[in-house]
C-alpha cells in the first residue's frame, strides 16, 4: 500500500518541488516583513499553519441571510461541496473532493464534534444561529486536525458580540408548516462578553411529491421534525493577559425520518447533542499558552434503541515566535470517547485518543511562506501512521491593484475506524487499519483591487485514499474491512465580484468544483467497479449567488447545479442531475439602535422535482416569510 | 332466448375458426411471457430494487422491466415475486406494499397497501392472497424478536387486506398445496398449515429452528429448508420422513422440472456460500457442495434445462447473474440490478 502511493505521488510531488524552486529564485530577497503579529489566533487560526492548502471562508452576509437554514443547506448554496440530503431537514452529509460522509471532520471551539460512533456530524442538525463564520479547509489535514481529516474540514466560528446590550430576534413562517423562531442576547465590554440564545424550529414537511416521471404521487407522510438548541458563549478577561472562555451547545432534534418514495414507513429518530468547551489562556511577551478542556454528549434515540456517547477531551497548546521570521506550536490533546449502546457487547465500548502535534510557520524569504505540520496519534488499539504536511504560499504579484498568489501543499491524512467499525455485534472488526490519504494540490489565487474589485481562488489537486473501511457480507454476517483503494482528481473554483455605483451594491459569488474520484479496485471477479467514479460523487457541482442592494432593498438569487451522480459503484444507475433556484428579497429600515428587516424567501422557484438521494421527494416550490429584529446599545 | 341463441352460434363459430387457424389466431404474448424473470432486491434504504428479463436463447437482457413498460420507476424493496392467473404481485418490504401488474407485460393494474408491514411472500388459495408480514422488530434483554408477525389476507378484486393471522415469529415462505396454505416462521420452530376457507391455523409442524422456505418436489414430499437443516414432510400422513442437517446460513430452495432433485443455497458465517443438489429420496445429506462462490445471494433453476441461475450481490453496486450447468461448471454471467434475490422461470 505504501508503495502504492509513493509510486503514484511522485509525478506531482516532483512538479511541485520544481515549483517551489522556481518561485524561490524568482523572489529574490528583499527584506524580511515579519506580519506574524497581525495575525490574531482566531478565526485565521485555521489559515495559520495551513500555509498552501485551500481554505474558503464563506461571507458572514451570506450566512446571516439564510440564518434559519442548517449547516448542510448553506454548504450546498455556498461552498462547492457536495451535500448529500435524505429530504429535508434529514440526515445531510458531506463529500469533499470526492471522499464519503466520515472523511470530513468537523470543529466546533477546535475540537472535533459528531458522533463518534458513526465517525460523522448531521449537517442537518448544525443550526447556522449559533454560527457566526463557516471555514472549510479542502483536502487531507490531518497533521493539524487529527482524525477524519482527509477530504477537509468544517470549521464553526463564533465571533465576539458588537460592545454593549444586544438582542438578535428572527421570527418565520414557511411553507408545509415551518416555523422558526430565535432569540440572542449579548452582552460584550472591556472585560469580556456573555452571549446566550436558543431556537426552535419545526415543519410537518407535508409537501406534494411527484413520480420520477413527474406524476404527482401524493404528499410526503411522516417527515415531520423539530429541533430546538441553546447557546451560551462567554468570555473573561481576568488580566491582561489572562482569559477564559465557555461555550456551551445543546440541541435537540425530533424527527421523523422520512421515508422512500411510495413508502408511509413511521420511523422516529431524536437526537440530543451537549458540546460544552472552558479554555484558559494567558499572553507571553511573544506567544501564548492555553488549555481547554471539552465535554460532548451526543446521543441517538432511534425508534427506542438509544446510543450515547460521553467524550472527555483536554489539550494543552504552546505557541511561540522564536524569530521575527519565524514561529512554532506545540500542543497535546486526549480525548476519552465512551459509548453506550445496546449493540455493543457488554453495551459499551471505550477508546483513548491523545495526540502530540507540532506545527511551524517560517518566511525565509519576503512574500514566501512555508508551513510544517506534523503529528503522532495513539489510539487505543491501533498503530496511527505519523502524519505531515507541508505547505508553501507565495505571493508572486504584489501592487495597488493585483495581488497574486501561488500556494501548493502536500499532506497526509488518516481516519481511525469508528467504535461501530470495531465493536459492532455480530460483525465488529478489531482489526481494522486507519483509512489513510495523501494529498497534493497546487493553488493560484487572484485578486484585484479596482473598483470593480473581484477575485479568484482555484486549485488542482490529487488525493489518494488507501485502506477506505466499508461494510460488506461474510455470509449472513456484515463486517468492516479495509477494502478501498481511491484516487481522485479535481479542480476548484471561488470566485467574487463587487461594484458599488450611485448608492447601488451589487455583489456576486460563484463556487464550483469538478471532482473525479475513482475507485482503484474491483471487490471480486464480478464487481464492475474498477476505474469507476464513486457513487453520490457528481463530476459537476457549483453555485452562483448574485445580491443587489438598493437603499433598503435587498435581492438576493441563488443557483445550485449538480449534476449526475451514480447509485451504484459500477455506474450503472445514477440520480439525475438538476439545477434549483431559489430568491430572496428583503428590506430593512433602521431606527437609532434598532435594526428591522422583512424578508421573503422563494425556495425551488422554477418547482423542479429532484432528488438528492435515489427515491427520496424533495419539495417543489415553497416560501418563508419572516422579520429579524437587533437591538443594540 | 333470440339473442342466446345468436351468440350460442357466435361462439360456436369463433370455436371453428380458432381451431381451423390454431397457429395464426393465437393470443399474441407479452414480451415477458417466456423467458427469466430477475428480481432485484434492491437496498432497503434506497428503494431502489427492480424487476430485470433474461432471454436464454438471445442471451438479452433487460435490466429495468417496468421502467420500460410504465415509463417511471417503481420505487421500493422487492423481497418476492408472485405469479397466479396472468397478474404478477411484486412484493415491497420497504414501501408495505404489493404493485399488481399484467404478468406478461408488466403494465400497472393496482397497488395493495394499508395493512402491510413488512411484506415478504405471497401465495393464493381460495381466491385469496396470502401475505407473510414480520412485523416489527422488538428488543428485549438484548435479544431481538419478532413477536407481531403475520399473514394478511387479501382480497383480489379489491387489492384490499380483508384478514390478518397471527403467526409464529418472522413468518416468511408461504405455499398452497391441495388448497392447504403452508406458513414457514423463520425465527421459530414452527411450520403453520392454514385452512383458507376459515382463515385459521388449523395444524402444524414442529421443525429444527427457522424454517423459511418450501418446495414440494415430484412425489408430492414437502421439503422445508430450515437455518441449519432441510426437513422432508408427508404431508397426506401429516409426518415428518427426514431432517438432513446442512451447512448453515440457508438462503434459498429450488427443485428441478421434475422434481427429482432439491438445491439449496447456504451461506456460513466467514465462509464461502455453497449450493448443494439432494436426491428427493436421498436419506443423507450431501457432504460435497456442487458449487461454492462468494456474495451468493439468489438461487434459481430453470426447470427446462436445470440450468442454475446464481444472483451475486454486491454491497455497493449492481449484481451479477452466473448461470452454472447442473453439473456445476460455469457457463457464463450477465450483469443484473442490486441484491438479486431470486428468478421466475416463464414458459
Amino acid at each position: 500500500m505504501e508503495r502504492y502511493i509513493y509510486k503514484s505521488y511522485r509525478p506531482l510531488l516532483l512538479l511541485l518541488t520544481l515549483v517551489y524552486v522556481s518561485c524561490i529564485n524568482l523572489c529574490f530577497s528583499q527584506e524580511r516583513v515579519t506580519e506574524l503579529d497581525e495575525v490574531e489566533i482566531s478565526a485565521s487560526a485555521i489559515e495559520k499553519y495551513g500555509v498552501g492548502a485551500t481554505t474558503s471562508i464563506i461571507d458572514s452576509t451570506l450566512i446571516q441571510s439564510v440564518s434559519q437554514l442548517s449547516l448542510g443547506q448553506l454548504l450546498s448554496m455556498q461552498s462547492s461541496v457536495y451535500i448529500k440530503q435524505y429530504g429535508v431537514g434529514m440526515l445531510s452529509t458531506i463529500s469533499f473532493r470526492g471522499t464519503g460522509a466520515s472523511h470530513t471532520s468537523v470543529l466546533w471551539n477546535g475540537m472535533q464534534v459528531g458522533y463518534p460512533f458513526l465517525g460523522q456530524a448531521d449537517l442537518s442538525l448544525v443550526s447556522l444561529d449559533f454560527v457566526d463564520e463557516v471555514s472549510l479547509v479542502h483536502g487531507s489535514s490531518s497533521a493539524r486536525f487529527g482524525t477524519g481529516a482527509i477530504g477537509g474540514i468544517i470549521d464553526l466560528q463564533s465571533k465576539r458580540p458588537a460592545n454593549g446590550f444586544g438582542l438578535a430576534f428572527n421570527q418565520s413562517f414557511g411553507s408545509f408548516g415551518i416555523s422558526n423562531s430565535t432569540l440572542q442576547l449579548s452582552n460584550a465590554g472591556e472585560k469580556g462578553f456573555i452571549k446566550i440564545g436558543g431556537y426552535f424550529k419545526q415543519s410537518n414537511n407535508n409537501f406534494p411529491y411527484k413520480s420520477s416521471s413527474g406524476k404527482p404521487v401524493g404528499i410526503q407522510e411522516n417527515a415531520n421534525f423539530s429541533l430546538w438548541g441553546f447557546q451560551l458563549s462567554s468570555q473573561y478577561q481576568l488580566n491582561k493577559s489572562n482569559r477564559l472562555k465557555f461555550d456551551l451547545q445543546a440541541t435537540n432534534a425530533d424527527r421523523n425520518l422520512q421515508p422512500s418514495i411510495g413508502s408511509s414507513a413511521s420511523n422516529n429518530q431524536k437526537d440530543k447533542n451537549l458540546w460544552s468547551s472552558l479554555e484558559f489562556k494567558h499572553l507571553l511577551s511573544s506567544g501564548s499558552v492555553s488549555v481547554q478542556y471539552g465535554f460532548l454528549f451526543d446521543e441517538i434515540d432511534y425508534e427506542g434503541s438509544i446510543t450515547s456517547s460521553y467524550q472527555h477531551k483536554a489539550s494543552a497548546l504552546l505557541e511561540y515566535d522564536i524569530a521575527p521570521s519565524v514561529s512554532v506550536e506545540v500542543g497535546v490533546n486526549t480525548t476519552q470517547v465512551e459509548v453506550k449502546t445496546p449493540f455493543y457487547e457488554n453495551e459499551v465500548g471505550q477508546e483513548n485518543r491523545t495526540n502530540l502535534f507540532g506545527s511551524l510557520l517560517w518566511l525565509p524569504l519576503n512574500r514566501l511562506n512555508v508551513s510544517l505540520n506534523l503529528r503522532q496519534a495513539f489510539v487505543t488499539g491501533y498503530v496511527i501512521p505519523f502524519t505531515p504536511s507541508v505547505g508553501v504560499n507565495f505571493n508572486f504579484i504584489r501592487s495597488s491593484a493585483w495581488e497574486v498568489d501561488l500556494n501548493s501543499q502536500l499532506a497526509k491524512g488518516y481516519k481511525v475506524p469508528t467504535l461501530n467499525d470495531r465493536f459492532w455485534v455480530p460483525g465488529g472488526n478489531l482489526d481494522l487499519f486507519p483509512e489513510e490519504s495523501v494529498n497534493a494540490e497546487f493553488g493560484l489565487d487572484i485578486k484585484n483591487f479596482s473598483n470593480t474589485p473581484f477575485w479568484i481562488n482555484s486549485t488542482v489537486y490529487q488525493l489518494w485514499v488507501d485502506n477506505w473501511i466499508l461494510w460488506l457480507p461474510n455470509g449472513a454476517v456484515w463486517s468492516p474491512e479495509n477494502k478501498r483503494k481511491v484516487k481522485g482528481f479535481g479542480v476548484e473554483l471561488e470566485t467574487g465580484i463587487e461594484k458599488q455605483f450611485e448608492g447601488i451594491q451589487i455583489k456576486g459569488w460563484v463556487n464550483y468544483a469538478y471532482t473525479k474520484s475513482t475507485n482503484q479496485e474491483a471487490l471480486d471477479e464480478y464487481d464492475r467497479s474498477a476505474g469507476k467514479q464513486l457513487p453520490y460523487v457528481p463530476f459537476h457541482n457549483g453555485n452562483i449567488t448574485g445580491q443587489l442592494i438598493v437603499a433598503k432593498w435587498q435581492f438576493q438569487i441563488n443557483s445550485v447545479v449538480t449534476g449526475k451522480r451514480f447509485i451504484t459503484t459500477d455506474n450503472e444507475t445514477e440520480v439525475p442531475g438538476y439545477a434549483l433556484l431559489n430568491m430572496r428579497v428583503s428590506y430593512q429600515f433602521d431606527t437609532k439602535n434598532w435594526q428591522t428587516q422583512l424578508y421573503l424567501d422563494a425556495n425551488n422557484v422554477t418547482n423542479t422535482n429532484y432528488q438528492s438521494i435515489i427515491n427520496r421527494a424533495m419539495p417543489g416550490i415553497n416560501f418563508l416569510a419572516g422579520v429579524k429584529i437587533n437591538f443594540n446599545k | 332466448m333470440k339473442n342466446f341463441k345468436l351468440s350460442y352460434l357466435y361462439v360456436v363459430a369463433l370455436v371453428v375458426i380458432a381451431s381451423a387457424c390454431k397457429k395464426e389466431e393465437e393470443v399474441p404474448r407479452g414480451e415477458y411471457a417466456v423467458g427469466v424473470v430477475v428480481v432485484n432486491e434492491g437496498n432497503f434504504f434506497d428503494a431502489d430494487g427492480t424487476f430485470g428479463f433474461f432471454d436464454p436463447p438471445t442471451k438479452e437482457v433487460a435490466q429495468d422491466i417496468y421502467q420500460n413498460v410504465n415509463n417511471e420507476t417503481v420505487p421500493g424493496a422487492f423481497q418476492s415475486i408472485f405469479t397466479f392467473d396472468g397478474k404478477s404481485y411484486l412484493v415491497d418490504q420497504a414501501g408495505h406494499k404489493i404493485v399488481v401488474v399484467e404478468a406478461e407485460t408488466f403494465e400497472y393494474i393496482g397497488t395493495i397497501s394499508g395493512g402491510l408491514s413488512t411484506p415478504r411472500y405471497m401465495t393464493i388459495a381460495n381466491g385469496k392472497g396470502y401475505v407473510s408480514n414480520w412485523g416489527d422488530w422488538v428488543e428485549s434483554g438484548g435479544l431481538w424478536t419478532l413477536p407481531n408477525s403475520y399473514i394478511a389476507v387479501i382480497d383480489l378484486t379489491s387489492f384490499t387486506v380483508i384478514n390478518t393471522l397471527n403467526t409464529s415469529d418472522g413468518v416468511e415462505g408461504l405455499t398452497t398445496i391441495d388448497n392447504q396454505v403452508y406458513a414457514a416462521t423463520a425465527y421459530s420452530t414452527k411450520v403453520h398449515v392454514i385452512n383458507p376457507t376459515n382463515d385459521e391455523i388449523v395444524g402444524g409442524y414442529d421443525t429444527p429452528f427457522g424454517p423459511s422456505q418450501f418446495v414440494e418436489d415430484g412425489n408430492g414430499r414437502l421439503w422445508v429448508l430450515c437455518s441449519n437443516n432441510l426437513v422432508k414432510i408427508d404431508i397426506t400422513g401429516e409426518r415428518i420422513l427426514n431432517t438432513f442437517e446442512i451447512a448453515g446460513g440457508a438462503r434459498s430452495i429450488t427443485v428441478n422440472g421434475d422434481g427429482s432433485k432439491i438445491y439449496y443455497l447456504s451461506t456460513p458465517w466467514g465462509v464461502p456460500a455453497e449450493i448443494y443438489v439432494i436426491d428427493n429420496s436421498a436419506t443423507f445429506a450431501p457432504q460435497e457442495a456442487l458449487i461454492t462462490g462468494d456474495s451468493f445471494y439468489g438461487l434459481g433453476v430453470n426447470p427446462d434445462d436445470e440450468t442454475i441461475y446464481v444472483g451475486i450481490s454486491n454491497p455497493t453496486s449492481n449484481g451479477t447473474i452466473v448461470r452454472y450447468n447442473s453439473d456445476g461448471t460455469e457457463l457464463d454471467n450477465f450483469a443484473s440490478g442490486r441484491f438479486p434475490n431470486s428468478f421466475e422461470f416463464r414458459k
